[in-house]
């Protein structure tokens, strides 16, 4: 029995040394940066020579009409949503409806929408349209303007989602109000104060800031229950009416909270991010299309994490990259004091040292208080300066392929092959001679098949 | 006037061209080479090897090989003229070389065995006699006072010899490379089983074991070691009774020989020809393939014994291919091939360009690179993309 455990306990080991090697690991971030232009550092914008951004030269391009624009698609392909709209219903309005006077309609509220930035008040005008005769057609006219490129792939999401804020059946809470340890004065001073707002213009914003303001005030703790009872609790002793109470209900239980984005904040962002080059990028699909295992487009993660100047921090590191490559010498200079020594680098030294400083600048970026929780990564930087309209589409492919440079991507087949070595090699003590050769000359084989790919290369002739 | 009918019929006679069938060594549909009969074009003589742009001779010799000539010597001149005028095609027609579209005859020599000198063109044939190569002769200005008129440049053909694969080292090199594949596997046995020993002994596994079975695992645990250790010493010899015993190369009857001989020739209006450079070498080869159409050079012939090239050869840069000693290495040939292949096909152009700024005796890794990086922002397409898939390409070959 104490044979096979330390057998086991060898074979143990190596699994773990196997296990530590997994190469490149995508950082997850859970929180959305909340950060302000006015609260960044200045240190970080010398660091990265945010100026460098509006001196890179694009050419000039015609501008364009931002104001009905805004929403519109200009960089996303079509993948996403296509095969989610249902093509029946579609039919069926086309066949109905003329399709130029649907998007006509859909043309004209997008214009109301700029004006309004406002999903929800989108949504209720979609609805409310002759062409919306069942609820599943506003999903239709939703995905018809994405299809036609009226809107691109943040606003659809940010509509789809608008279009679930519904009212609900209110469930009384069962927590006993005796167990709640509300401030009474305080909820009544904070409710009386803010509740009425929810009828305002664009309720969704509305009521993302009369959440804000509770969380601020610290009026409760967990998140869903507790608002519900406080919703709930304010009713009960008369600080709002049961229309307000409705009204609150309603979007407290349609998770408007939850979204990472609303329309007027991704207007917001888009004005100050683009320029007016925007219809001259073409699409980029990396930048755009959603990946396996993933929900969200570079691009939507970019809007939903990161502040507008967070974004042309992270551009500008990729500028500064595409500028060091125009280069057209790079020296290093060891200082002795009374004298110096000059060494040049040669073409392939100045393009791996780019990488690096690049590298390095995204590090010293992720180290900073404002990026720590964020963790930007090397597409971020790409996206942004998508965004930005500062690289080309065609480029993209082209930059996404640098990485494999420092972090290159193990096949299925790698996977598996290092895995059969680590463990064949330990495993081959358990296979009695003479059969243990077999297990040798495999393990050889699968070795020498692995280290084809390996870029193991004579390294004393360069500096980097 | 008669003078000037008899000038007229005169030059009308010297720009006759004609074409005549002949057997000439080429290559099949499966690259292997076999003897067709083909057409030579241009010829302006009736009787010998001689055209409006070749002339194939014999050694020394200044007269054309003449069509009677021994079977052997004449397949040698048809297949050379043959080849050439296909090489001379691709670089006019194609490339638009108009240092080859202007140059006069250019004399071809076959079964030549003299050095080359600079001051005499033919050193003393008693003094090292070449075989099995081809070389393009730099023109020379003559040395009048020895009566040795100017040349132009030339292409030799060396005769093919049976060299003794001892006389080259191969028995050392393939020892070597034998010895390097078994030595992991070396190495490997002899670590699994002194751990199968150390763990049998922790895990008292010999303790269990009667006297006569302890004594006889001991012996086979030994003995497959020592199977294994003479097999790794006596390599060499095994290496040697199995592989080729000797080697000879019919350069004039290699398609590709010829095209990378003729590329040298037409390269020479910016590249020098005087050494032989990893980089004059390596854009001659890549020539070489474009006029043959195929990334294997000097392959599946029995004319050649020795290795021919290949562009797939996946071999990272070492610092030691910029030395002359690896100037018939594949590795420019691979990355030039490659470079065609990354920026799109048919960049036959951009290759032609290139030796505008290429100095041959300039290294790969500084020179060669600087001089693609150069002629792709005047020449590529798309000068910023095509620079990043450069850089991509020429790391990857570990540059």
């Amino acid at each position: 029995m104490n044979k096979i455990i330390l057998k086991l306990l060898i074979l143990s080991i190596f699994a773990t040394n196997a296990f530590a090697d997994n190469g490149y690991d995508l950082k997850l971030v859970t929180s959305l940066s909340e950060m302000k232009v006015e609260e960044f550092p200045s240190a970080l914008l010398d660091n990265v020579a945010v100026e460098n951004i509006d001196n890179v030269e694009i050419g000039s391009i015609e501008s364009v009409d931002k104001n009905t624009n805004i929403f519109g698609n200009t960089k996303e392909d079509q993948t996403r949503y296509l095969k989610k709209i249902n093509i029946i219903h579609e039919r069926y309005l086309y066949n109905r409806f003329t399709k130029q006077g649907i998007l006509k309609f859909l043309e004209n509220s997008r214009s109301n929408a700029v004006k309004s930035l406002c999903a929800s008040s989108w949504v209720s005008e979609i609805r409310n349209s002759k062409f919306s005769r069942e609820e599943r057609h506003v999903k239709t006219l939703i995905l018809i303007m994405r299809q036609n490129n009226l809107i691109d792939d943040i606003t659809t999401d940010i509509l789809l989602k608008a279009r679930k804020i519904r009212s609900h059946f209110f469930i009384a809470p069962s927590i006993v109000e005796q167990k709640l340890t509300f401030n009474r004065s305080k909820i009544k001073k904070y409710y009386k104060k803010n509740a009425s707002k929810i009828f305002s213009n664009c309720q969704e914003d509305k009521w993302r800031s009369f959440y804000s303001g509770l969380r601020r005030d610290k009026l409760f703790k967990k998140k869903e229950i507790s608002i519900r009872n406080l919703n709930y609790f304010a009713k009960k002793y008369g600080f709002i009416n049961k229309k307000t109470f409705k009204e609150l209900e309603k979007f407290r239980s349609s998770d408007v909270t939850e979204w990472p984005l609303t329309l007027r904040e991704y207007s917001s962002k888009k004005n100050v991010i683009n320029n007016s080059l925007e219809n001259q990028i073409t699409p980029s699909e990396f930048v755009t299309k959603v990946k396996k295992g993933s929900k969200r487009s570079l691009r939507q993660r970019l809007y939903e994490r990161y502040s507008t100047l967070q974004i042309k921090v992270l551009a500008s590191i990729l500028i500064k990259m595409k500028k060091r490559f125009s280069a057209i010498s790079s020296t290093i200079t060891i200082n002795y004091g009374s004298e110096e020594e000059v060494i040049s680098l040669n073409t392939m030294e100045r393009f791996r040292m780019n990488l690096k400083l690049m590298r390095k600048e995204l590090n010293d970026l992720n180290n900073t208080s404002e990026f720590s929780k964020i963790r930007a990564n090397y597409f971020d930087i790409i996206a942004a300066a998508f965004e930005m309209n500062l690289v080309k589409s065609e480029e993209i492919d082209y930059l996404v392929k640098f990485k494999e440079i420092w972090s290159p991507t193990k096949t299925k087949m790698q996977k598996i092959m290092y895995w059969v070595r680590s463990v064949g090699s330990v495993g081959a003590i358990l296979v009695p001679q003479p059969f243990d050769f077999l297990v040798i000359m495999g393990l050889m084989v699968i070795d020498g098949n692995s280290r084809k790919d390996k870029r193991k290369f004579d390294k004393d002739y360069t500096i980097f | 006037m008669k003078l000037i009918s008899a000038c007229s019929i005169l030059l009308l006679c010297s720009n006759i061209v004609f074409a005549k069938q002949f057997k000439v060594v080429d290559r099949d549909k499966k690259f292997k080479t076999v003897i067709k009969k083909q057409y030579l074009t241009d010829l302006t003589s009736k009787t010998s090897f001689e055209g409006k742009y070749f002339k194939i001779v014999e050694a020394t010799s200044n007269q054309a090989i003449s069509f009677d000539s021994k079977e052997k010597l004449k397949l040698k001149a048809a297949t050379v003229y043959y080849h050439l005028t296909k090489a001379r095609s691709y670089f006019v027609n194609k490339l638009e070389s108009d240092f080859i579209k202007n140059y006069s005859q250019i004399t071809i020599r076959l079964n030549l065995t003299n050095k080359f000198n600079d001051l005499g063109k033919f050193a003393n044939v008693k003094n090292d006699p070449q075989f099995n190569n081809a070389v393009t002769i730099p023109s020379g200005k003559g040395f009048a006072s020895r009566g040795v008129e100017p040349w132009q440049s030339e292409i030799w053909f060396r005769p093919s010899k049976i060299i003794n694969v001892k006389e080259l080292g191969g028995y050392d090199q393939q020892s070597r490379e034998v010895k390097s594949m078994l030595y992991s596997f070396r190495k490997s046995t002899h670590m699994m089983t002194f751990r199968r020993f150390l763990t049998n002994l922790i895990l008292g596994d010999y303790g269990n074991l009667g006297n006569e079975t302890l004594v006889s695992s001991l012996f086979r645990t030994a003995g497959s070691s020592f199977i294994i250790e003479t097999a790794y010493q006596t390599t060499g010899i095994v290496a040697s009774k199995l592989s080729r015993q000797q080697y000879s190369l019919e350069a004039a009857l290699v398609p590709e020989i010829i095209y990378h001989e003729f590329s040298h020739l037409v390269l020479s209006d910016e590249i020098d020809i005087n050494t032989s450079t990893p980089l004059n070498e390596g854009m001659a080869d890549y020539f070489a393939g474009k006029i043959a159409e195929s990334e294997a050079l000097g392959l599946k012939s029995k004319y050649n014994l020795f290795s021919g090239k290949e562009v797939d050869r996946d071999q990272l840069y070492k610092s030691r291919l910029e030395s002359s000693d690896y100037a018939n290495a594949d590795f420019v040939f691979g990355l030039l091939w490659q470079i065609d292949e990354e920026l799109g096909n048919n960049n036959d152009k951009f290759i032609f360009n290139l030796r505008k700024n290429i100095d041959a005796n300039g290294t790969i890794r500084d020179d060669l690179v600087n001089s693609i990086m150069a002629t792709c922002r005047a020449n590529c397409k798309n000068p910023l993309t095509d620079s990043y898939s450069l850089y991509l390409l020429f790391d990857k070959k570990g540059l």
